[in-house]
């Protein structure tokens, strides 16, 4: 990557930041208007994407930022008042800076000029009307912010200056290249290396022996330094190198990571010998304690190791890691543990006296190995700060739209889920905060008269217990009406008039395909995108999903997440020779198969007891086509399974542990397959296929029951 | 006092269109029509008991050209004023030519008073 290309990184991915943090601080301003902290930090954070944008020479991102710059400006000095209007402005001005910043980011133009000049005057315009005092008095915003463009548009040059000793005779003086240079710019540093100087009696008075080395900071190009030097340079030594990069608000932050020694002799204050000398004669600190004997060794080691331990921590940082690497780390952790599974059984066969010891050893490295695993799998996991932060923002927008008042509040935004969860929990996380908005909160004069606060409460929660994810998303709106639930499911003939249900039973029914109470339709939510979706999205993703709520209270949906999509824990089955992976958490139950208790149902399917119940038995040899397809379909057990929408039982000739496998996907190496969501390598180093539910059960009822026995299955999923 | 610049072209327009710029720019300026009457000038000028801030000086000229003129001051006790060349050609030879005699520049013709001024800005000290 050439260093322009790492200025530019360094610069989209602070903006982003510096983005969100200003868009974070509009919010809480929205909330508490008066707050002076969020006010400044806005407007720093507006400040540095303009300043940084000017260093990248994105001028048009530079000029509009700093159009706003000049309007927060006036709200920090209190010349324009915070209100709703201006909050919901200031929020769109910060989405097309990111429009903009998103487009370069591209590759492509900033903007159209058309369409930046149509949004300046936007600015401009707010400037002008929303000013208390006469515009006349803005030419005066500058003069009062004497900081206002340390580093827009400013790049820092290092000059290296060696002119030949006979500099003089031609008429030439390095003085007045000085100053010369310096109308272009101000000097940063200015260092002149005596080291060439010789004794007195030695010195030719007219020969040149200092030479320069120049930090300057100017608007101007490396053209405009260069035609300086324009009648020296072909005879002399003049580098002129960039490094803007290495000045940030004009501190040279490479001094930061120097010694001080380096520092001194770089600058010419010191000569290398004078330090190396010096250096030879320095004592460490611990050194000189112990030798007074003022600490003991012992002590010492301790403190110094602490030390490092904390430096270790403090210096922390985050690094960007393309995702394939740190797959490519669960893949290798995975091998390993295959290979160590293996070694395991042979060393189970092999008998010997150091048995016992081996063994031992060998559950050590397992133990080890799982570590690995689970903490590169943790390498793969991000906070939900920055999804939650976006639904705050996107239910801020929805509630000024249906002009409901609304308060977000978020809880446990450093709780980590794995990338991929995230991302695919996204959408359904959104679905429900767009219902909280739409559905749940109500108007503020409905909220007034039913005697509570006029602002609704969203509230997102995230934490982890017991190797899950929990998030809530609840409001204190108006409930949900359970009778109203259960009268149109009864409409819809899901349930019998006069049928008993417990209140959760009725509240799962709005996971139901066909189900939709929502009458209105916002602009966001009306997508045609129901609580069915986002229950099966969640399944996919291994995941359940609850809702609880009370009329006039609110309502809340609590959602469970597997912390990673790619570990998951599995029951190991073998059907006609195949080894099948059935997910943990939908298997109900497992009982012996019973050739006597099957019952024939027409002339292929057939139903199995399981609590009470009869439930269609589902051949996965022959769904999926796969080993002896003249076998009966019979087992030595029976697993039931519960996808959220049917329970159902599966024979199988062998029923073995549970283990936790990391699934691939048979896309990456093969193609889908339907009923299939993945494969991994067992312990003795076969290939387990990862059984898809949802798509075993479409296969299955949506082909040979066609609904007869739907029923059946079905009224267990209620009262169960 | 305003900084004495010598300016030795032996074309009327050019010397006339110089003096007048450089005057514009606050500096003071004599002229000589080549080499010869450049020393010329030049000792008039010592004899006044003043001192010349800068030559300006054209290459292809009758009587005495301007590397001669060159060569000669920097034997002389003005070898360190500095000296722009002023030449026609595009040519790296006689700006090399020029340097080589220890010219401290060149400018191309035709130019602009304002590369003029920037090129004498280069090599005479501010007032």
């Amino acid at each position: 990557m050439s260093e322009e290309d790492e200025t530019l990184e360094i610069f989209f991915s602070e903006t982003d930041e510096l983005l969100r943090a200003a868009e974070e601080s509009l919010l809480s301003l929205e909330s508490e208007p008066g707050s002076a902290s969020d006010i400044e930090q806005l407007f720093r954070s507006v400040h540095t994407v303009k300043s940084g944008a000017g260093m990248v020479g994105f001028m048009g991102i530079s000029d509009y930022a700093h159009l706003v710059e000049n309007l927060l400006e006036r709200v920090r000095s209190q010349k324009v008042a915070v209100t709703k209007n201006l909050i919901t402005f200031l929020l769109d001005t910060i989405d097309f800076i990111r429009s903009m910043v998103d487009r370069v980011a591209q590759g492509q133009a900033e903007v159209d000029q058309e369409v930046l000049n149509q949004r300046k005057s936007q600015v401009k315009r707010y400037l002008g009307v929303e000013s208390v005092s006469p515009p006349a008095d803005e030419p005066e915003a500058p003069a009062k912010e004497p900081l206002e463009e340390p580093v827009a548009g400013f790049r820092f040059y290092k000059i290296d200056l060696k002119l030949e000793k006979h500099l003089f005779y031609t008429g030439q003086d390095p003085l007045l290249l000085l100053l010369n240079l310096r109308e272009l710019g101000e000097f940063v540093r200015v260092v002149a290396d005596l080291s060439e100087l010789p004794d007195f009696e030695n010195l030719a008075v007219y020969d040149l022996y200092i030479s320069w080395q120049i930090i300057i900071k100017t608007k101007s190009s490396r053209e405009d330094l260069e035609d300086v030097f324009m009648f020296v340079k072909d005879e002399n030594d003049i580098r002129i190198e960039d490094v803007t990069k290495r000045y940030r608000e004009g501190i040279d932050i490479e001094l930061a990571d120097k010694k001080l020694g380096e520092v001194l002799v770089e600058e010419s204050r010191i000569t290398e010998e004078v330090l190396t000398d010096a250096l030879k004669r320095q004592k460490m600190l611990g050194e000189i304690l112990l030798e007074e004997g003022k600490i003991q060794r012992e002590d010492l080691d301790d403190v110094v190791a602490k030390q490092e331990e904390s430096r270790t921590v403090y210096r922390k940082t985050s690094i960007r890691v393309d995702v394939g690497k740190i797959d490519s780390l669960v893949n290798l952790g995975e091998e390993l543990g295959i290979g160590l599974s293996r070694l395991q059984i042979l060393i189970e066969k092999q008998l010997g006296p150091r048995q016992i010891e081996i063994k031992e050893e060998m559950e050590n490295l397992i133990k080890v190995n799982r570590e690995l695993q689970e903490r590169v799998a943790r390498a793969r996991m991000f906070p939900l700060e920055g999804t939650f932060r976006r639904f705050q923002r996107m239910a801020r927008d929805l509630a000024v739209e249906q002009k409901k008042e609304i308060k977000v509040v978020l809880t446990g935004l450093d709780t980590e889920l794995d990338k991929e969860v995230i991302e695919h929990c996204t959408d359904p996380l959104k679905h429900l905060v767009r219902n909280c908005v739409d559905h749940g909160i109500e108007t503020p004069e409905d909220r007034e008269a039913k005697g509570k606060p006029r602002w609704g409460t969203i509230s997102l929660k995230a934490y982890q217990r017991g190797g899950r994810v929990f998030v809530e998303i609840g409001e204190d709106g108006k409930g949900m009406d359970v009778e109203q639930i259960r009268k149109k499911a009864v409409e819809k003939g899901w349930i019998e008039r006069n049928e008993v249900l417990a209140e959760e039973a009725v509240l799962d029914l709005i996971f139901r395909p066909g189900f939709s109470t929502a009458a209105e339709v916002t602009e966001l939510s009306g997508r045609g995108v129901g609580m069915d979706v986002v229950k099966t999205q969640l399944d996919r993703l291994g995941g359940t999903i609850e809702v609880q709520t009370e009329k006039d209270k609110g309502t809340t949906f609590v959602l469970c997440l597997p912390l990673t999509s790619a570990i998951m824990e599995v029951l190991h089955v073998v059907v006609r020779g195949t080894s099948y992976l059935v997910p943990v958490q939908v298997v109900v139950g497992t009982e012996s198969f019973d050739q006597n208790l099957v019952k024939h149902v027409g002339a292929e399917e057939r139903v199995y007891p399981f609590r009470g119940d009869y439930l269609p038995v589902v051949d996965i040899g022959k769904i999926l086509n796969m080993g002896n397809a003249s076998a009966n379909g019979n087992g030595a057990a029976v697993i039931f399974v519960d996808t959220g929408q049917k329970v159902f039982g599966m024979p199988v000739d062998e029923l073995l542990e549970s283990q936790q496998i990391i699934v691939k996907t048979l896309e990456t190496n093969y193609r889908s397959v339907r009923g299939l969501a993945g494969a991994t390598i067992l312990g003795d180093g076969s290939v387990g296929l990862v059984l898809d539910l949802l798509g075993i059960e479409e296969m299955f009822f949506g082909t040979s029951f066609k609904g007869d026995t739907d029923d059946e299955g079905e009224k267990e999923e209620k009262s169960g | 006092m305003e900084k004495l610049i010598l300016f030795v072209d032996d074309s009327p327009t050019m010397r006339s269109s110089v003096s007048f710029c450089l005057r514009n720019a606050g500096y003071r300026v004599t002229v000589a029509e080549d080499g010869e009457d450049g020393l010329v000038k030049l000792q008039s000028i010592k004899d006044k008991g003043e001192s010349v801030s800068l030559i300006i000086t054209d290459i292809n000229m009758p009587k005495m050209d301007g590397i001669s003129f060159i060569s000669k001051l920097k034997e002389s006790e003005l070898k360190f004023v500095p000296i722009l060349v002023l030449t026609t050609e595009a040519d790296k030879t006689v700006i090399d030519q020029g340097r080589s005699a220890g010219a401290a520049g060149w400018l191309l013709k035709p130019f602009q008073p304002e590369q003029l001024l920037w090129a004498v800005k280069k090599v005479v000290w501010p007032k």
